[in-house]
């Protein structure tokens, strides 16, 4: 558990934290519409995250059937409360929807964009057997 | 709208030209692959031998690709000859 | 008559925005319980562990759901759609939008669930490369993932695009053709994909020294499989932007029709099978270091034979939608 609350601070702050960023700087612009719609459906994206942590472990160490019930009804609740900020957004003008569907992604893209830049620019873990020489990153890059 | 029998004929050649191609791939598709990967797996164990292998991988792929050529045979008379 | 219209209107946004997500959570599911009956065996193996593998889980289950969670928006799109100005047409897109979602998301859940079960297992067995073999698995998701995107796209395009003073007579089925095309279509790419990640996660656990290559054979493999789902992507989009001219026969209706449905059940097969091929390509190549070239090879000019099946079809419909 302690690892799963690691990671989901990490990704979350740093999901909050980019929305947040965006969305001033769309505010500055004056798109009001498209920073409200980002920070509403990162702040879901978020919760949903967390949620599914909170769920992962009940799946573990039980019996099928049960296992089954569980993850059925942590989808089934988790897919009701992310059609929340889709349905605010369609039925409102004051969020966008192609911002809100960006941010529902949120969390997703930050842990992407975080493995492949851990992967191929900061290549000094540990657990690296041989490092990537300087040549092969752009080669690597370009295959992705 | 007049619907005439023959225009039902020809509809129905036309759906069943579409259904009988692309059924018809489904087979042939996932046993081709099969075979190659069959045959991955021989080279992988015994890289020596890989002309030949690949050589026979491609004859069985042929032999399996029949049916799917037997699909669109079908197809092509649905579409032309009906 | 225009009441009439729009009770029917209503009746197929429903009957879509359930098909997108009914079909679109069978994938996740699937998928999602194959993850955790590897993840309850790695944890069994190897208890001390068991953050790693949690933690790993819920980066794959993050990525996994991001088919369904497509669906679930073309579902509230459909679901709250503005109902004021509807045409014959708008029933036929609303059906359509909502098929080709909930089809398209099915083989990217099952798909990407594969490659986070796998990844457990490596962990448990390599607990020193457990970084990269996380690395390995999200971008297998990810790219898994893509299927189900071109799938987005399509329902996308039928919902936004623009299609009054089109004949309502073959564009009715040209507009389900197209949904047939691209989600049917999405369903054996995404569970090939998900195959060949698989593997290549099995691999980097099995041989970490062979890392590198296992990775660049795994994504060319992947890049492979993907080129059925291009074909249905293709097909939707001519079927979308071509503008058939009015015919009252009903023959040309069913030939569009047939053409849809032609190269969406014809890129099933071949996209299962081109990902068996890579899968095991991927697997002897991370084992035998000698042999890569000859399997690389080999896993092209096979995966190109099983592709031609979806050639056939892709010809078939191109028939169907431009000589008939």
């Amino acid at each position: 558990m302690e690892e799963i609350r690691k990671v989901q601070k990490r990704y979350c702050s740093i999901a909050i934290t980019f929305a947040i960023f965006a969305g001033i700087i769309f505010f500055l612009f004056g798109l009001k519409p498209i920073g409200k719609g980002l920070i509403l459906g990162t702040i879901f994206s978020i919760i949903n995250f967390i949620l599914m942590g909170e769920t992962l472990p009940l799946k573990i160490g039980i019996s099928r059937n049960r296992a089954g019930v569980y993850s059925f009804l942590s989808i089934l609740s988790r897919y009701a409360l992310l059609a929340i900020p889709l349905v605010l957004s369609i039925k409102l003008a004051r969020f966008n929807i192609g911002a809100t569907v960006c941010g529902l992604f949120m969390v997703q893209l930050v842990i992407l964009t975080d493995e492949i830049l851990h992967q191929f620019y900061f290549s000094n873990r540990k657990d690296l057997f041989f490092k990537p020489k300087k040549n092969r990153t752009k080669k690597l890059l370009w295959k992705n | 709208m007049a619907i005439e029998g023959t225009h039902i004929v020809q509809a129905a050649a036309f759906l069943g030209a579409g259904l009988s191609m692309g059924l018809g791939a489904i087979g042939p598709g996932v046993g081709e692959g099969l075979a190659a990967a069959k045959a991955c797996e021989a080279i992988g164990k015994n890289p020596v031998e890989a002309g030949l292998l690949t050589r026979t991988m491609l004859v069985g792929q042929a032999v399996s690709e029949s049916t799917g050529i037997y699909a669109l045979v079908i197809a092509l008379l649905l579409l032309f000859v009906v | 008559m225009t009441d009439d219209i729009q009770v029917w209107v209503k009746v197929a946004a429903f009957i879509g925005g359930g098909m997108a997500m009914g079909f679109g959570a069978i994938g996740a599911a699937i998928g999602e319980g194959y993850t955790a009956a590897k993840a309850n065996e790695a944890i069994a193996r190897s208890p001390q562990i068991s953050g790693d593998l949690f933690k790993t889980m819920l980066l794959g289950q993050a990525i996994a759901e991001t088919a369904s969670i497509f669906a679930l928006i073309i579902a509230m799109l459909l679901l709250f759609a503005d109902f004021s100005n509807v045409s014959t047409l708008t029933i036929s897109i609303f059906l359509s939008s909502g098929l080709c979602m909930g089809l398209g998301a099915i083989g990217s859940g099952i798909g990407s669930g594969l490659p986070t079960g796998e990844a457990c297992t490596g962990i448990v067995r390599q607990p020193g490369m457990k970084n990269r073999i996380t690395t390995i698995m999200l971008a297998g998701s990810a790219i898994a993932q893509s299927p189900a995107i071109f799938a987005l796209v399509t329902s996308l395009i039928l919902l936004f695009v623009d299609f009054t003073g089109r004949p309502v007579s073959p564009t009715w089925a040209a507009i389900i053709g197209a949904g047939f095309a691209s989600g049917l279509g999405a369903i054996g790419s995404g569970i090939g994909e998900g195959l060949v990640a698989k593997s290549g996660c099995e691999g980097i656990a099995r041989q970490p020294l062979a890392a590198t290559r296992t990775t660049n054979v795994m994504l060319l493999g992947m890049a492979v499989t993907e080129t059925t789902a291009i074909y249905g992507l293709l097909i939707a989009c001519i079927l979308i932007f071509k503008s058939f001219p009015a015919a009252e026969s009903i023959a040309s209706s069913m030939a569009l029709l047939g053409a849809g449905l032609c190269m969406g059940i014809g890129a099933i097969g071949p996209g299962i099978g081109e990902g068996f091929t890579a899968q095991s390509a991927v697997k002897w190549i991370s084992r035998s270091e000698s042999s890569t070239a000859q399997l690389t090879r080999s896993m092209l000019v096979g995966q190109a034979v099983a592709e031609s099946t979806g050639i056939y079809a892709l010809v078939i419909s191109l028939v169907l939608i431009f000589v008939i």
